[in-house]
C-alpha cells in the first residue's frame, strides 16, 4: 500500500492550471476553478485523528482516522455501540479536544484556533444531538434563537423577549422550516420527543450553517417519528445544498440519507464507500453478531 | 462460633469491623460529650430551681403591653426592610461571586479555590460578629444590619448558587458551546434558565434566616427592633418584651408561609 502511493506521480499543479479550453474565461490571469472562490471544495478534512480520554497511556478511542468531505455531501458514520462515533463528531468543533492529528472544517484549521476564532467556526456549523438538548424551562422560540448566539451576541440570543424583531422573524421562519410554527410561545418541555428534535433542528437552521453534524438525531424517537424527523432532516439539507455528516446504527437510514458510508470499528476507518455501490448485508460485518443495536 | 458448615458463607459480622483509630475517636468523642456535660453546670437543682423565675417571667409578661404597638410595629418594619434590602444585596453579589466558585463555570481553577474560601469565611463567621465589624465601619443603626445580613447572605446563596450550577444537565450547556456561543451566553441561555427554581428557592430561605438574624442584630446597635427588646428587658418591661417577641414571632411566621408557598409554587 505504502508503496502504491510512493510510486504514484501526484498530479500537483503549481499555481496556473494548465488551459484546457474546457474553461473558456475572457478575464485574463487569476486560476479559474470550478468552485465559488467562497467556499472550498473539501469542506471537512479529519487527518490522522487520535483521541485518548485520559493521558498519554490511556488508551486510544480514536486510533487515527482520516476522512474528507466535500461540499454538499450526505455522510453517513456507521459502526457499533463504542466505535467512537459520537466521539468523532465531537472532535470536528473541538468539543472534544483530540490528542493527535488534524482536523480542517471550511477551510480553517480547527486545532489552531483560538478562542474566539474556534467560536466563530463553531456558529458556523450545525450539531444536533441525540438529546435534543434545548433550555427546556424556555419556549421553542426562545431555544431557537439560541441558534443566533454566534452572530447576535450573549444578550440578544439568550431569550426571545431581548433578541430584536428581526432574529424574532428569522426564527419563526426556521419554526415554519419543521412546521412547528404554532408551539412557538410554549415551554420546551412540554414537546413530544419528536418535537423537541424538529425545535433543535430549526435552532440549528438559525445559524445559518453551512455544514450539519448529527449525532444519532433520531435514535431517542419512536420508529414512525424517528423516520418523519430524519426524512425532514434530511430533506431541508439537500434543498439547502448543507454538508451533512450523520451517524447512525440504523443501516436502513445510513443508505437511505447518505450519499456515502464510513464506518468506524474500534477506532478505526474499516470502509468508505458511496452508499449507490453498497447493499445492506455488504455492511453487516460491522456490526459483531451480539451488538448491533 | 466453631461454626461446622465453614466460614465460606459470609455472613457479615453484625457489628462491622471497626479500625483501632475509629474505636479511638469514638471513645474519645464519649468522653467529651460526658465532660462538656459536667463543665457546663447543668443539673436537676438549677433546672428546676428555674422554674419559679420562669413563672414569674410568665406571669409578669402577661396580658402584654398593647400600649407601645404603634412604635413597635414600625420597628418591625424597618427590621424588616433591614432583611429584605440585605437579602436582595446578597443575592445580587452571589450571582457572580456563584460563577466564579463554580467548578464547571470558574474561568481558572485556581480563582475557583479562592472564592470558595471567600464564601465560605463570610458563611462561617457569625451574623452577630458581622454586625459587630459594621457597627463599627459605618456607624450604630440599620446600616450595618444591613451589610451584616447581605454578607450573610453571600455566605449562605453563593454556595448553593455554585452548588446548583455543577449539578446543571450539560446537555444544553454543550448544545450552546457547539453554536460557537460564549461564557455569559452558555451561563444565559443555558444554565440560569435551569436553576432558577432553585435559586429562588434558595433566596426564599436566605429571606427567612435574615428576617431571624435582623430581630437580633439590634442587640450589638446595628437596627432594628432588637434594641427595643433589649431595653424593655433592662428595665424590666416584661409585659412591653412580650409584646415585642409575640411581633417578632408573627413576623417571622408569616415570612416563612409566606415563603414556602412561594417555593411551592416555583419549583
Ligand atoms: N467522556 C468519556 N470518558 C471516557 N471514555 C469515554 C467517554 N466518552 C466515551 N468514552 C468511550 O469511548 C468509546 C467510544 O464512545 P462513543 O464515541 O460514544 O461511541 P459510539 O457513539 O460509537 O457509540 C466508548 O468505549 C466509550 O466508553
Ligand atoms: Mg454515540
Amino acid at each position: 500500500m505504502s508503496e502504491s502511493t510512493a510510486t504514484r506521480s501526484r498530479p500537483v499543479e503549481p499555481g496556473i492550471p494548465e488551459a484546457s479550453g474546457v474553461e473558456c474565461n475572457f478575464i485574463p490571469g487569476p486560476v479559474v476553478t470550478e468552485v465559488p472562490a467562497d467556499r472550498p471544495a473539501t469542506v471537512c478534512a479529519v487527518d490522522r485523528l487520535v483521541l485518548r480520554f485520559g493521558g498519554r497511556g490511556s488508551p486510544a478511542i480514536l486510533k487515527g482516522v482520516s476522512l474528507v468531505i466535500a461540499d454538499g455531501e450526505a455522510v453517513a458514520v456507521l459502526g457499533s455501540n463504542g466505535a467512537g462515533k459520537s466521539t468523532l463528531l465531537r472532535c470536528l468543533p473541538r468539543l472534544l479536544e483530540p490528542s493527535e492529528g488534524s482536523v480542517s472544517l471550511l477551510g480553517e484549521d480547527v486545532m489552531s484556533l483560538r478562542r474566539a476564532g474556534l467560536r466563530r467556526l463553531r456558529s458556523r456549523i450545525g450539531f444536533v444531538f441525540q438529546r435534543h438538548n434545548l433550555s427546556t424551562r424556555l419556549s421553542v422560540l426562545s431555544n431557537v434563537i439560541h441558534g443566533a448566539h454566534g452572530r447576535a451576541g450573549a444578550l440578544r440570543a439568550c431569550h426571545q423577549a431581548l433578541a430584536p424583531q428581526e432574529l424574532r422573524e428569522e426564527a419563526m421562519d426556521c419554526l415554519a422550516q419543521v412546521s412547528l410554527t404554532d408551539l412557538a410561545g410554549r415551554r420546551a418541555d412540554q414537546l413530544s420527543g419528536g418535537q423537541s428534535q424538529r425545535v433543535a433542528i430549526a435552532r440549528a437552521l438559525m445559524q445559518r450553517p453551512e455544514i450539519m453534524i448529527a449525532d444519532e438525531p433520531v435514535a431517542s424517537l419512536d420508529p414512525s417519528s424517528a423516520e418523519e424527523v430524519m426524512d425532514l432532516f434530511a430533506r431541508l439539507m439537500r434543498e439547502r445544498g448543507i454538508t451533512l455528516i450523520f451517524t447512525s446504527h440504523h443501516l436502513k437510514h445510513a443508505l437511505a440519507y447518505g450519499d456515502r458510508v464510513v464506518a468506524l470499528k474500534a477506532g478505526l476507518v474499516v470502509e468508505d464507500k458511496p452508499t449507490a455501490r453498497l447493499r445492506e448485508q455488504d455492511l453487516d460485518w460491522i456490526y459483531d453478531s451480539n451488538d448491533r443495536t | 462460633m466453631t461454626a461446622t458448615t465453614g466460614p465460606d458463607h459470609g455472613v457479615p459480622h453484625r457489628m462491622g469491623k471497626i479500625t483501632p483509630l475509629a474505636f479511638a475517636l469514638t471513645v474519645g468523642a464519649a468522653a467529651f460529650v460526658l465532660v462538656s456535660f459536667n463543665h457546663v453546670g447543668l443539673s436537676w437543682e438549677k433546672i428546676l430551681g428555674g422554674g419559679p423565675g420562669l413563672a414569674r417571667l410568665v406571669s409578669q409578661m402577661f396580658p402584654p403591653d398593647l400600649s407601645r404597638l404603634t412604635p413597635v410595629l414600625v420597628s418591625l418594619l424597618e427590621t424588616f426592610q433591614m432583611a429584605v434590602v440585605g437579602t436582595v444585596l446578597g443575592i445580587a453579589f452571589s450571582l457572580p461571586l456563584a460563577v466564579m466558585a463554580s467548578a464547571k463555570h470558574a474561568p481558572h481553577p485556581l480563582l475557583r479555590i479562592g472564592f470558595r474560601g471567600l464564601i465560605a469565611f463570610f458563611r462561617t463567621v457569625p451574623d452577630l460578629i458581622w454586625a459587630l465589624v459594621f457597627v463599627i465601619a459605618v456607624g450604630l443603626g440599620p446600616a450595618a444590619g444591613t451589610l451584616a445580613i447581605m454578607i450573610d447572605t453571600i455566605g449562605f446563596c453563593a454556595r448553593f448558587f455554585a452548588e446548583a450550577m455543577e449539578e446543571a444537565d450539560d446537555g444544553p450547556q454543550e448544545a450552546l458551546t457547539a453554536m460557537g456561543a460564549g461564557r455569559t451566553g452558555i451561563l444565559f441561555s443555558a444554565v440560569y434558565p435551569q436553576v432558577i427554581p432553585s435559586f429562588i428557592a434558595t433566596g426564599l430561605f436566605a429571606l427567612e434566616k435574615a428576617t431571624r438574624s435582623s430581630v437580633v442584630l439590634g442587640l450589638v446597635g446595628a437596627g432594628g427592633i432588637g434594641i427595643e427588646l433589649k431595653v424593655a428587658m433592662d428595665f424590666f418591661s416584661y409585659d412591653l418584651a412580650c409584646m415585642i417577641i409575640i411581633s417578632i414571632f408573627i413576623l417571622v411566621l408569616m415570612v416563612e408561609q409566606a415563603s414556602g408557598w412561594l417555593r411551592a409554587r416555583v419549583l
